[in-house]
Formats: structure tokens, C-alpha cells, sequence
């Protein structure tokens, strides 16, 4: 044994060190029944399949729930979490250190480890981390209670987490204090210098007269830690479990993919009518909210005004799952209230424009959307309790195979005077350019697919349509909970693509490109799908489009959310508009992965808004922030919702809104 | 209380339409719908049978395929549904299909008879007021609002100027206007449940009926010709400042004897 080394239980009289290890005991048994109870809650959830690519949950998982890459993207309480998590973890595997020290190489074996050299950087290193704790609690503290940004709430288990935290941490740093001053030794204390310097007014005080505080103190310490060890399970710090939890089994399936209602014919109830209906993953999500309010301030139904907010209704779901627990884990236990319209409104689940930006945000990885469109798939398809608008439009859907309503056979109305190719199955072509409902209907969209064609052929690229065979691609049913649509949409199409040979689909439309890409495998439909931004982006690169005439200096793009956030081609149409002569892009402070929805997703572009802000305009303001000469969007229903918000504030004229093949066409020589 | 809805199978209002050698139109070759203005009343019988209880029930007189406009009705909640179907009922008129709807009526149990205001094919809007003369019962037309107390029904009659309040005892024929209401969506689960309800298909036989009053030989109606409608004239585009303007416009008024 080292000269130098921890004095474990120094001064603690033999009948403290008994009472802290029945303690301990009695700890462990709270804590274990506190897990069982929770972990139950999970497994009372219907059956889901999560895949274990072990590798890749495992680097996710320390990139997120060790690393937290995404708490980070908000920097204050980032950091501020991070010097918590830092200081609580470092602080726990340095008792974890003493324990073995102790209780199994010293009571057991007779010898000890924590000695000289490594006892004097384990203390340094445990100072450091226990001042960050310290730190992070204040910071904590200040922006909880004194910045008080509307995102948060307070309860009382905030206050628990927090106010524990820095007694324990605090009480700690003043045993470390007494015990520098009682011991005396300055080569060794210099290695815990926060000790160090609390130790100060202590220095001339004897021993004997420290010894019973330091008794006193270690005994509140000690209790207080394990009453926190105690109280995981059953406060708000079960998210140290829950949510690294949730991280770890994350879906790893591609984001724009919602699942399937299998042999949907055959199904007795649809989608989540009772809370029960619920899977075990989706309680997980529930219970790994720590109420942090990201996915609200990202919310654009909720700073439009409607009742939705993705932390409220996550968090009205995870009240239900914790009244009354039990612990049986197969059994159904009925949440009291009705989950459709007592827990959660229907105006909550029809605000939703599947956006995204909620799950993008959240740093434990909940589903909120995918939760949304199950509860939306009840009142579709149980219920029959869609919006009165969205009613007309599904009815139009089903009848003409497109939300207008308009005639199918009207189609190819848009081709009037183009020569256009309406693909044949004598030949091949390299792409199917897949119009959409929006561009072969709405007049504005129309000459987007005009611009398109203008460019392909300018480009020499082999492209046909599908023409009148081509029926809505079903995206805005399925978000609107109509599965039964939608499945029968995208099997007819599928079954119209079987009879002709392509290499590739183009579309200008990232709504049926999410789709086609990403939810028509589920049918069979395997295609290679890319953007018409990705596509002019290679014609651009391949130096296949002669650009010459500039026409917008300043140009900002809106990024779509079923582009962006679900399939993450963000490059593609900056390098495009880059590419126009003369034009500087100018970026909107929230885009990318940050960018703001137009409104006009998950079946919103159906639907009557009856808000104080609409989203679209709230996005205007935005684009209006930058001061651009025009504003270049991906996405038929972005292009809408732009234009009417512009005209709404009288700035159609001054402010063109463009699509970025049109953009493309224009500068064309 | 019970309430039976007249509902009828008509082309796709978007298909272009086309008549045969005989003057009918080619049902064969268009998709087929139920009449939009159908799906009013049927969405009204459903608000009356959730207000006062009993049945809802859907009668059709059509070919076979107007079983799917049935199941559609069905699917929307209706409890069950009635198609009347003979060969020999090809080319009835108005009249021809009052009668038969009203021969139909007599072995149903009802206290109001819903209908649309007409229909998108032929749009004569004949048939309620004809079915209400054949059963002998009063008729309220062009409902907007319908309410159902101490056995009498009270409408509001949609006219150029505003609406009537018009009542009549039950039983009765009311008609309703588009607008009226919302048509609820049909659920999967009531497209499934729609497949199991009950279908009663009638002949003319099952009613009584002879072959010489209803289809071509019973109708007192005959199509002598067609031609199209004119396409609309051009409107005419003013693009004056905004004084100039307003002063055609007016003047454009005051020829027109508005102003």
C-alpha cells in the first residue's frame, strides 16, 4: 500500500458506515421495483419489429446519448447538459472507483489500487467534473428560473433533479474540504484545488474539531445520494434510463417510410383509437420525453396558433401510460380517459403538417409524427371523421385519382402544344419524369412542368411521361390517415409501372418522390427515384445546360420538408441556383435541416387553416428577412403556399416565387 | 322514425357524355357515381335517424352495376338497401321512374322520404314531386334546413331572394339542396360493414308492375333531338386605370338595366 491514498469512511463511526450500507440495500430494492414497474409499462405496448444492426445502433448510440450531438444544436442548454451529464457520470464511476477500492480490494483482498500517482489524477479529474456538475446545475437553474424560456415548464421534480444535484455535488466538495484540512498535507490537496480552496478557512482548525461535522455532513451526503439512486424510476430523472434507451432502439428505417396497415381488409380496428392500441417503442417515445420543448419551438402548428404542440401531446400520452401502473407486463391496462378527444383533441392530431422538424429536433429521437398519423388513421378509417374539406378531396382522389377533383382524362392537358412523350411499352426510356397531380393541374404548377420539359429536352435527356395512367401518388392520404386510398393508389400505380421499362422516375414533386422512393417498396414498387434537383444539379455539373441570361441577384431557397428534413438532398438545388449566371444565394435563417415548413404538408394543402398566423406566412417573413430578389422552392405545394402569401400581403408582383427548373428554364440560351 | 332515401347511379360528372342511337344516354362506356346531390340526403336521413332513431334505407332504381352506388350509401351508414332492376325499365322518363319508386315506397315502412333536388344526368328534378303525387303525400322541395317535430317537418326553402319556412305533417317528401350539410366520409370500417348489410334486389314483377307503363313504351316523354349548348360567349377583358374602369363597369351595369 501507497503512502498516499483515499482514507475511505475517515473518521465515520462504525454504527454510520452499518446504517449507509442497510441503506444501500434498501436503495437498491426501490430502485430495482421502480425500474421493473417502468420497464413493464413498456411491454404492456403492442408488438413491433426493431431491427439490431448492433453496430450501427451502438455508434449512433454514443454519438447521441453519450456524445449528444443532438442536444449540441441548441448551444446554452446543450452545454449546460452536457457539464451535468459529464459531472454526474465521472462523479458516479469515481464512487463506483472507491467502492472496488474498498469494499473489494481492501475488505477483501487486502490490498487497495486508488494509491499515489493514479489517486492524485483521480482526484483532480473528479474535482474538475464536480465543478462542471456545479456549473451545469446553476446554468440549469438560471435558465429554468430566471430566463424561463416559454418552451419549459417547471414542476416540482425540476426543482428535485436540480436542487439534489447541487446539495449532493455541494456537500461533497465540503467533505473533500474537511478532510483536506483535517489531514493537512498541501502536496496532496494542490490535486483538488476547488478542495483546495475551500479548505482554506478550515486550515487552522484541529481535527478533532472538524470530526463531527465531517461526520454529520458525510451522513447527509451519503443518505441524499442514495435517495437519488432511490428516486430514478419514479421522477423525472428516469430519463437517464428511459431516454439513451429510446435512442438506442431509434427507428432505423428511412424517415419519409410510415408503416403499413398489413391485410388492411381483414383488420377489425384501425390505426390507435385506445391508448392500449399503442406499440411498446411508441411508449418508450412517450417515456423518454424530458419535457425539453424543442420539438415545440420547431413546431409549425403550434407558432401558427393551432392547439398542437408535439411536447404537449407527447406528454398527454405518457400521463396516460403512468396512472395507476401495474406490473403485469401482458397486461392491457385501459388509460381512464378516452384517448380520442379526452386526451387528445382531433384539432391537435389534424394541425399537424408532418413536417418533421419536431422528430428532427428531438435529442431522444420520439416518433411524434408517426404517432400523429396512427391516431389520425382511426378517425379516418374508423371513424370516418376527417376535416369537412379534406372529405371533398379524399372523395376527389378516389374518384379522379387526383385531390382536385378534376377530370382523370384531362391529365395531359398541360402537353397541349409541348410534344411530349407519353411512354409506350415497345421502348424504353432512361427516366419517367413523374408529373404529379400539382404540376398536370394547378395552372401555377403547370409551368413548372412546362420549365421541366424545357430543360430536359434542352439537356438531351431520354424522358416520357406516364400520362393518363398516372394517378396521385397518395402521400396527402396516407398523412391524413386514409391507408385504405392510399394503398389502393399506390398499387394501381404500381401495377401501371409494371407494363414499361425505365431506368429511372424523375419527379418535381418531393411528396410523390417520398412516396415512390420509400413507401412503394412496401408493395413491390422498387424504383430508383431522384429529384428533378438532383437530376439538373448532374446536368449542371455535366455542363449539359447552356446558362447564360442572369435575371435574380439574390436568391433564397425554401427547403421542403419532404426533400430536406425526410431525404436530405439540401445540396442538390443549392448547387443548382449557384449555377445561375449572376445569382448569390442567400440563405433564410432557418434552413436545411432547420427549415421552416410552408404549411402545405401531411393533407394541410386540403385543409381550411383557421389560425391567427398561417404558416405560410409566418415562412414569407422568413424569406422577407433576407430581402431577396426571388424566392426559389423544390415542392409544388411549397410553390402554393408561397404565392398565396404573397399575394395576401400584396407582393406577388415585387417578390417572384419560382420553382428551381424554372429558375433554370429562364436562364436558358 | 323511419326514413327511406331515393338514390340514383349517374355517369361521372367529369366524363363527357354521349347518347346512343336511340336518344339515351351511354351508360356503358362512362364511369358511374352516385348523384352528388343524392349523397345530401343520404347524409340527411342519417342526421334525422341519429336525432329521432329507427331506419335509414336507400332505394335505387337503375341497372345492376347502381348496387355499387347502394354499398356506397351503405358504407356512408344507411342500414339497408333497396334496387329496383328489370330489363323493361331501359328509358324510363320522370314519370316512369316516380311511379315506380312510389310502387316501391308502398311496401316500405317510412315517415320521410328523402331525395336529392335532382339529378347530374338528366337534372329534371321532377322525380320527388312525382313520387310525392303517385303515395298521395305532401312534397317540400329545395331544403336547406330540415327539422323533424310533433309529427310534422319544417324546411327552409332555398329561393332566389333568401329561404320560405314551409312545414307539412309527416309522412312526407322533402328534396334537399347541395350544401345543406357536410356528406360524412365513408370509413373503411363502414365500407366493410356496407358489404355485409342487406340488399334486396326488386323486379317489376315483385312489384306488380306491367311492362308497358315504365321503360320506352311507358314513357310520356320522348327525345326528338340534341345539340350542344352554344360555348359560352368570351368575356369581355377591361383594362383601364382604375377610374376608367369603374366607369365601364357601371356603365356595362346599367345597359345590363342591374344598376
Amino acid at each position: 500500500m501507497g503512502s498516499i491514498f483515499r482514507d475511505t469512511f475517515w473518521n465515520v463511526p462504525v454504527w454510520a458506515q452499518a446504517v449507509h450500507y442497510l441503506l444501500s440495500i434498501a436503495t437498491l430494492l426501490i430502485l430495482s421495483y421502480g425500474i421493473y414497474r417502468r420497464v413493464s409499462l413498456w411491454r404492456q405496448g403492442q408488438k413491433t419489429k426493431v431491427s439490431l444492426p448492433v453496430k450501427k445502433r451502438v455508434k449512433a448510440f454514443l454519438l447521441y446519448a453519450i456524445a449528444q450531438v443532438r442536444l449540441l444544436r441548441d448551444r446554452y442548454p446543450g452545454i449546460m447538459h452536457l457539464f451535468i451529464f459529464w459531472g454526474m457520470v465521472v462523479l458516479f464511476l469515481g464512487t463506483a472507483t472507491v467502492t472496488l477500492d474498498y469494499d473489494v480490494a481492501h475488505l477483501i483482498f487486502r490490498t487497495r489500487f486508488l494509491t499515489d500517482g493514479f489517486y492524485l489524477v483521480f482526484k483532480l479529474t473528479l474535482d474538475i467534473l464536480g465543478t462542471l456538475l456545479i456549473v451545469g446545475v446553476l446554468l440549469a437553474a438560471y435558465r429554468r428560473y430566471v430566463l424561463r424560456p416559454s418552451r419549459l415548464d417547471n414542476l416540482w421534480q425540476d426543482a428535485y433533479q436540480l436542487g439534489m444535484l447541487f446539495a449532493i455535488g455541494l456537500m461533497g466538495f465540503l467533505l473533500e474540504a474537511m478532510r483536506l484540512a483535517a489531514f493537512k498535507q498541501p502536496e496532496v490537496a494542490i490535486w483538488s484545488p476547488v478542495g483546495y480552496l475551500l479548505a482554506q478557512p478550515f486550515w487552522g482548525v484541529t481535527k478533532e474539531t472538524i470530526r463531527p461535522y465531517y461526520v454529520g455532513t458525510w451522513f447527509v451526503h451519503s443518505t441524499m445520494a442514495l435517495v437519488f439512486i432511490a428516486s430514478l424510476p419514479y421522477t423525472k430523472l428516469w430519463h437517464i434510463v428511459a431516454s439513451p434507451t429510446n435512442i438506442f432502439f431509434r427507428s432505423l428505417r428511412p424517415a419519409g417510410e410510415l408503416l403499413p396497415i398489413e391485410n388492411l381488409e381483414e383488420q377489425e380496428t384501425f390505426g390507435v383509437g385506445k391508448f392500449e392500441e399503442f406499440t411498446w417503442k411508441q411508449r418508450l417515445d412517450f417515456d423518454a420525453c424530458t419535457r425539453c420543448g424543442r420539438c415545440q419551438d420547431a413546431c409549425p402548428a403550434w407558432a401558427s396558433g393551432t392547439p398542437l404542440s408535439p411536447k404537449k401531446l407527447i406528454l398527454e400520452l405518457q400521463q396516460c401510460m403512468l396512472e395507476k401502473p401495474t406490473l403485469d407486463a401482458k397486461s392491457q391496462k385501459p388509460c381512464s380517459k378516452d384517448l380520442h378527444g379526452k386526451v387528445v383533441a382531433a384539432d391537435e392530431l389534424w394541425a399537424c403538417t408532418t413536417c418533421r422538424a419536431c422528430v428532427q429536433e428531438c435529442p431522444v429521437f420520439i416518433e411524434h409524427v408517426e404517432a400523429i398519423v396512427d391516431m389520425r388513421r382511426y378517425l379516418t378509417l374508423s371513424e370516418g371523421a376527417v376535416p369537412a374539406t379534406t372529405a371533398t378531396t379524399l372523395k376527389q382522389m378516389t374518384s379522379q385519382g387526383n385531390p382536385w377533383g378534376l377530370s382523370k382524362n384531362d391529365r395531359l392537358k398541360w402537353t397541349e402544344g409541348l410534344d411530349v412523350k407519353v411512354i409506350a411499352p415497345s421502348q424504353e426510356v432512361e427516366y419517367l419524369y413523374w408529373v404529379g397531380c400539382s404540376a398536370a393541374y394547378d395552372a401555377r404548377n403547370q409551368k413548372v412542368a412546362k420549365a421541366m420539359v424545357r430543360v430536359l429536352k434542352a439537356a438531351g435527356v431520354d424522358f416520357a411521361i406516364l400520362g393518363n395512367q398516372e394517378k396521385c401518388c397518395g402521400d396527402s392520404a396516407r398523412r391524413l390517415g386514409e391507408e385504405y386510398l392510399f394503398q389502393t393508389l399506390a398499387v394501381e400505380n404500381i401495377d401501371n409501372l409494371k407494363k414499361y421499362r425505365f431506368q429511372k422516375i424523375v419527379t418535381a414533386c418531393p411528396h410523390g418522390y417520398n412516396t415512390l422512393k420509400n413507401e412503394y417498396p412496401q408493395f413491390g414498387g422498387n424504383y430508383t427515384v431522384i429529384h428533378h434537383t438532383e437530376l439538373l444539379a448532374q446536368l449542371v455539373q455535366e455542363g449539359r445546360l447552356g446558362l447564360s441570361k442572369p435575371f435574380y441577384k439574390n436568391i433564397t431557397y425554401h427547403d421542403s420538408c419532404y426533400l430536406g428534413r425526410y431525404n436530405d438532398v439540401f445540396q442538390a438545388p443549392r448547387q443548382v441556383l449557384a449555377a445561375l449566371p449572376g445569382a448569390l444565394l442567400k440563405e433564410m435563417a432557418r434552413s436545411r435541416d432547420r427549415g421552416f415548413c410552408c404549411g402545405g404538408g401531411g393533407g394541410q394543402m386540403w385543409m381550411e387553416a383557421k389560425v391567427e398566423k398561417r404558416v405560410n406566412h409566418i415562412r414569407l417573413e422568413d424569406a422577407l428577412a433576407v430581402k431577396p430578389d426571388c424566392v426559389g422552392t423544390a415542392c409544388p405545394f411549397c410553390l402554393t403556399m408561397f404565392v398565396d402569401a404573397a399575394k395576401v400581403k400584396g407582393i406577388e408582383d415585387s417578390l417572384p416565387v419560382k420553382d428551381v427548373v424554372e429558375l433554370i428554364a429562364e436562364a436558358l440560351v | 322514425m323511419n326514413v327511406v332515401v331515393c338514390v340514383k347511379q349517374v355517369p361521372d360528372t367529369t366524363a363527357e357524355k354521349r347518347l346512343d342511337a336511340n336518344l339515351r344516354l351511354d351508360r356503358a362506356s362512362v364511369d358511374n357515381i352516385i348523384n352528388p346531390f343524392d349523397e345530401y340526403a343520404i347524409e340527411e336521413g342519417l342526421r334525422l335517424q341519429e336525432a329521432h332513431g329507427g331506419e335509414v334505407t336507400l332505394l335505387c332504381m337503375g341497372t345492376e352495376s347502381a348496387q355499387e352506388t347502394l354499398r356506397k350509401g351503405l358504407a356512408m351508414g344507411a342500414d339497408r338497401g333497396v334496387l329496383v332492376t328489370d330489363p323493361a325499365l331501359a328509358g324510363s322518363d320522370a314519370w316512369a321512374t316516380s311511379y315506380v319508386l312510389a310502387q316501391a315506397l308502398k311496401r316500405m315502412s317510412y315517415d320521410v322520404i328523402l331525395c336529392g333536388m335532382q339529378t347530374t344526368d338528366s337534372g329534371t328534378a321532377q322525380v320527388p314531386g312525382g313520387v310525392a303525387e303517385f303515395l298521395g303525400l305532401p312534397q317540400l322541395t329545395w331544403a336547406n334546413k330540415v327539422e323533424i317535430s310533433d309529427g310534422k317537418a319544417t324546411i327552409q326553402r332555398q329561393s332566389d331572394a333568401g329561404y320560405d319556412v314551409v312545414e307539412a305533417p309527416l309522412p312526407v317528401v322533402i328534396s334537399v339542396i347541395k350544401g345543406i350539410n357536410e356528406p360524412r366520409y365513408p370509413s373503411l370500417k363502414g365500407i366493410m360493414q356496407a358489404r355485409r348489410k342487406e340488399l334486396q334486389i326488386w323486379s317489376l314483377g315483385d312489384l306488380g308492375i306491367s311492362q308497358g307503363m315504365v321503360g320506352v313504351l311507358g314513357a310520356k316523354t320522348k327525345v326528338l333531338g340534341y345539340s350542344r349548348p352554344a360555348p359560352r360567349a368570351k368575356g369581355q377583358l377591361i383594362q383601364e386605370n382604375s377610374q376608367a374602369a369603374a366607369t365601364m363597369i357601371a356603365d356595362f351595369l346599367a345597359q345590363a338595366k342591374v344598376l
